[in-house]
C-alpha cells in the first residue's frame, strides 16, 4: 500500500452532483481543486443513472414565479428548520447561473428543440416549480467540465478520515479501493459533497442495496465531520418515498406532476382525507397518507394513471425512465402497463436526509457554506440547508465559491504526524485481522434496530431501546474482517452507517415534538409544537459522547425584501 | 441477478470501469468482465449506458418482481 502525499488548495469530498458543481467553482476562481469519489464521476451519486426534475422559479411574469413567492414557499414548507436566509444566498443568487451552466455543458432544463420548458406542480408548490429535463447525461457532461478545467479526479478513492489544526480542516486521508494505496492530502478547504445516508434502514424488500437513493452514499461526511469537531443539524429527520412494489427507486413525482391518483385496496382515492392538496401534497404526507391506509388494513395501495391523456401518459413513461434508467425494465419484468393497470406501490426504506425538498440534514453550515470547523464546507444533501437537485446544482456550486475564496486568503498548515499514523492504522485495521465478522453481518442488525425503533413511529422508549442496542452494537466495528480493498471500503462504511444511527437516535429523542409526520414522529409527542421547537437541533460529539442542543429560528411572516 | 454480461460483450471493460458502487470485476483481460458483487447492485443503469454494444442485460430477482 503506497502513499501518495498530495497537496490541493480545496479538496472536494464526494464527485456527485453536488461535488461537482463545486469542483466547477472552485476551479474557475483559479484554485487548485482535487476531487475524490468512491465510484468514478462520470457516474456517481444519487444521480448516476440520469434525472428528469429540477426545482426553479423563472420569472415568467406569474405572481408564483418569483424569487419572493419561491422563498415564502421554502420559509412555509421547511417551517421550523429552515433557513431562508442561508437558502437565498446559497440557492436563489446562483439560480441564474445554474441554469446558464446546464446549458452551457449539454444539458439544457429546457428542450433543445423548443427552448420550452416544461413544468409541473407538486409536492405542495404554489406553481409548476419542477421542471421536467433530460438528465440522463448530466454526470457525464459535468465530470467533462470538472476535467477539462484542470481539477485532479481521484477516482475511486474514498476519504477516512480529517485532518485538523486546532479548529481548522487542513487535510484529509483516504484510500483507493482497488489498488489500496493511501492518499495524504493537505489542503487549505475541503468541500465534503456524499450525499446523504442510505443503507441505514432494513428495505421493504429486505434487499439492503434496493433503495430509493444511492446505497453507496453512507454518511461518510456527516460522520468525519462530527469526528473532526463540526456540528450537524437537522439529523433527527427521515424521508421516505412512495415507490413501485418490489423496487426502491425515484419517479414520485413524475407521477404526482402528471396527476395520477393513490387508491387504496378499496378503490378509494384517499390522499384527500389526508391533505387538502391530495395527490399535490408535500411528500411527507403522501407517505403518512399511505402508511395509515396500510397500517388500517386498506392495503394494497395503487397509485392510478389510466385516466390521463395518451400524450400524457408517454411523457410519463419517458421522464420514468430518465430518473431511473431501469425503471421500464422493471414495469416490463412485472408485466405493467401504468396505462391500463393501476401500479401497486409501497412506502420505501427510510434514509437520513432532509424531510422536505427545500431543507437538508447534516454539516450545520453558515451563509457561507461553511462549518463550525474553519476550512471544511459543505454542499449538496450531506448540508442542513440544501437539498435534492436545485440545491446540488446551484448550492454546490456556491460551496466551491465560498471555500474558494478562502482557500485564496489562507495557507497550508503544518500537518499533525500522530493524526496521519492513527488515520492509516484505522484504514487497514480490518485487514490485518486474521478472523472476524463479514460487515454485512454488522449492517443487518443495525438496520433491523433502526427501522424498528428509529422509524416512522417513534416514542421515548423506542428511541432509548435503540440507543443501547447500538451501542452494544458498536464495539464489533472492532471485529470485522476485509478480506480485499473492496470489502475495506464496505466495512468502514458500516462505520459511518453505525454513527449516522446513534446521531438521528440522539437528536430524535431530544426533539420532544413532531414535525413533518412521519418523518420525524413522536407518538408521545404527536403535535407540532412551534412555540418551543422552532429551530434546529445541534448536535455535536465531545470525548467520544453526543451532545444535543437546540438553537431556535425566528421568522416573519411574510418572506419580503430583508432577505433579498 | 442484475446485470448480466451478455455473448455481445466486447470486452471493453467500460461496466467494471463506471459502475458507482464497485460490484463488477475484471481479473482476466482476456475474459468478460465478472459480476462479482451482484446483491450490492443498485439497479442505476450506469454500467448498460456506458456499453458500446448490448453487452448488459438486467435481470430483477424474484424478490422485486413477485412480491
Amino acid at each position: 500500500m503506497k502513499t501518495h502525499h498530495l497537496k490541493a488548495d480545496v479538496v472536494i469530498m464526494g464527485g456527485g452532483l453536488a461535488g461537482l458543481n463545486a469542483a466547477i467553482a472552485a476551479a474557475e476562481r483559479g484554485t487548485k481543486v482535487a476531487v475524490l469519489d468512491k465510484g468514478k464521476i462520470e457516474r456517481s451519486g444519487n444521480i448516476a443513472g440520469g434525472v428528469d426534475h429540477f426545482m426553479a422559479y423563472l420569472e415568467t411574469g406569474d405572481p408564483w414565479d418569483t424569487r419572493e413567492a419561491y422563498l415564502q414557499f421554502v420559509q412555509e414548507e421547511g417551517y421550523g428548520i429552515v433557513n431562508v436566509e442561508i437558502h437565498n444566498r446559497v440557492f436563489c443568487d446562483e439560480l441564474r447561473n445554474a441554469i446558464s451552466r446546464l446549458g452551457r455543458i449539454g444539458s439544457p432544463l429546457s428542450d433543445p428543440k423548443t427552448g420550452q420548458y416544461y413544468r409541473t406542480a407538486s409536492m405542495g408548490q404554489p406553481g409548476p416549480y419542477w421542471i421536467n429535463f433530460n438528465g440522463k447525461n448530466l454526470k457525464p457532461n459535468l465530470a467533462k467540465e470538472v476535467r477539462r478545467l484542470g481539477c485532479k479526479v481521484l477516482d475511486r478513492v474514498m476519504a477516512t478520515r480529517f485532518l485538523v489544526s486546532g479548529e481548522k480542516l487542513i487535510g484529509v486521508l483516504g484510500f483507493h479501493i482497488r489498488t489500496g494505496d493511501i492518499y495524504l492530502i493537505e489542503c487549505k478547504a475541503l468541500v465534503a459533497a456524499t450525499g446523504n445516508t442510505n443503507r441505514l434502514y432494513e428495505t421493504p424488500t429486505r434487499m439492503p442495496f434496493n433503495t430509493w437513493l444511492c446505497p453507496y452514499n453512507t454518511g461518510e461526511a456527516q460522520r468525519l465531520a462530527l469526528e473532526a469537531g463540526a456540528t450537524l443539524a437537522n439529523m433527527e429527520f427521515l424521508r421516505m418515498t412512495i415507490v413501485p412494489k418490489g423496487f426502491s427507486a425515484p419517479g414520485l413525482n413524475a407521477f404526482t406532476g402528471m396527476g395520477s391518483y393513490f387508491i387504496n385496496g378499496l378503490g378509494e382515492r384517499y390522499m384527500s382525507t389526508y391533505h387538502e392538496k391530495a395527490e399535490k401534497a408535500p411528500r411527507n404526507w403522501l407517505v403518512w397518507g399511505t402508511l395509515n391506509e396500510l397500517r388500517e388494513g386498506r392495503g394494497p395501495v395503487f397509485i392510478d394513471s389510466r385516466h390521463l391523456p395518451p400524450d400524457q401518459i408517454t411523457h410519463l413513461k419517458k421522464t420514468l425512465g430518465l430518473d431511473k434508467e431501469t425503471m421500464d425494465d422493471f414495469l416490463k419484468a412485472r408485466t405493467i402497463d401504468i396505462a391500463k393497470e393501476p401500479l401497486e406501490v409501497m412506502v420505501s426504506e427510510a434514509m437520513q436526509t432532509g424531510p422536505i425538498e427545500v431543507v437538508g440534514s447534516g454539516i450545520h453550515i453558515d451563509r457561507n457554506c461553511m462549518s463550525t470547523i474553519e476550512g471544511l464546507f459543505a454542499g449538496g444533501d450531506c448540508a442542513d440547508q440544501m437539498k435534492v437537485v436545485h440545491m446540488a446544482v446551484a448550492g454546490g456550486y456556491s460551496a466551491g465559491k465560498f471555500a474558494a475564496e478562502y482557500a485564496l486568503k489562507n495557507k497550508f498548515k503544518d500537518l499533525d504526524q500522530g493524526q496521519v499514523r492513527e488515520g492509516k492504522a484505522r484504514i487497514v485495521a480490518p485487514l490485518k485481522r486474521t478472523k472476524g465478522l463479514h460487515y454485512q453481518e454488522v449492517e443487518d442488525v443495525l438496520r433491523h434496530i433502526m427501522a424498528e425503533n428509529v422509524g416512522a413511529f417513534r416514542t421515548k422508549v423506542s428511541l432509548e431501546t435503540a440507543q443501547d442496542k447500538i451501542k452494544a452494537l458498536a464495539p464489533y466495528l472492532e471485529e470485522i474482517k476485509a478480506n480485499n480493498f473492496h470489502e475495506l471500503m464496505r466495512s468502514i462504511e458500516t462505520a459511518s452507517l453505525i454513527k449516522v444511527g446513534e446521531i438521528m437516535t440522539h437528536a430524535a429523542l431530544f426533539r420532544k415534538e413532531s414535525r413533518f409526520i412521519p418523518y420525524h414522529y413522536r407518538e408521545d409527542f404527536p403535535e407540532t409544537d412551534n412555540t418551543n421547537w422552532c429551530g434546529q437541533v445541534l448536535v455535536n460529539q465531545i470525548d467520544g459522547r453526543i451532545t444535543t442542543e437546540f438553537t431556535p429560528i425566528q421568522y416573519k411572516q411574510q418572506v419580503k425584501g430583508d432577505y433579498l | 441477478m442484475p446485470p448480466l454480461i451478455s455473448d455481445q460483450c466486447i470486452r471493453c471493460g467500460n461496466c467494471y470501469d463506471i459502475c458507482p458502487g464497485d460490484v463488477f470485476d475484471w481479473p482476466d483481460r482476456k475474459k468478460k468482465p465478472v459480476v462479482y458483487y451482484p446483491i450490492e447492485c443498485w439497479h442505476c443503469g450506469a454500467c448498460r449506458l456506458e456499453c458500446p454494444v448490448q453487452g448488459i442485460e438486467y435481470h430483477f430477482p424474484l424478490g422485486m418482481t413477485h412480491v
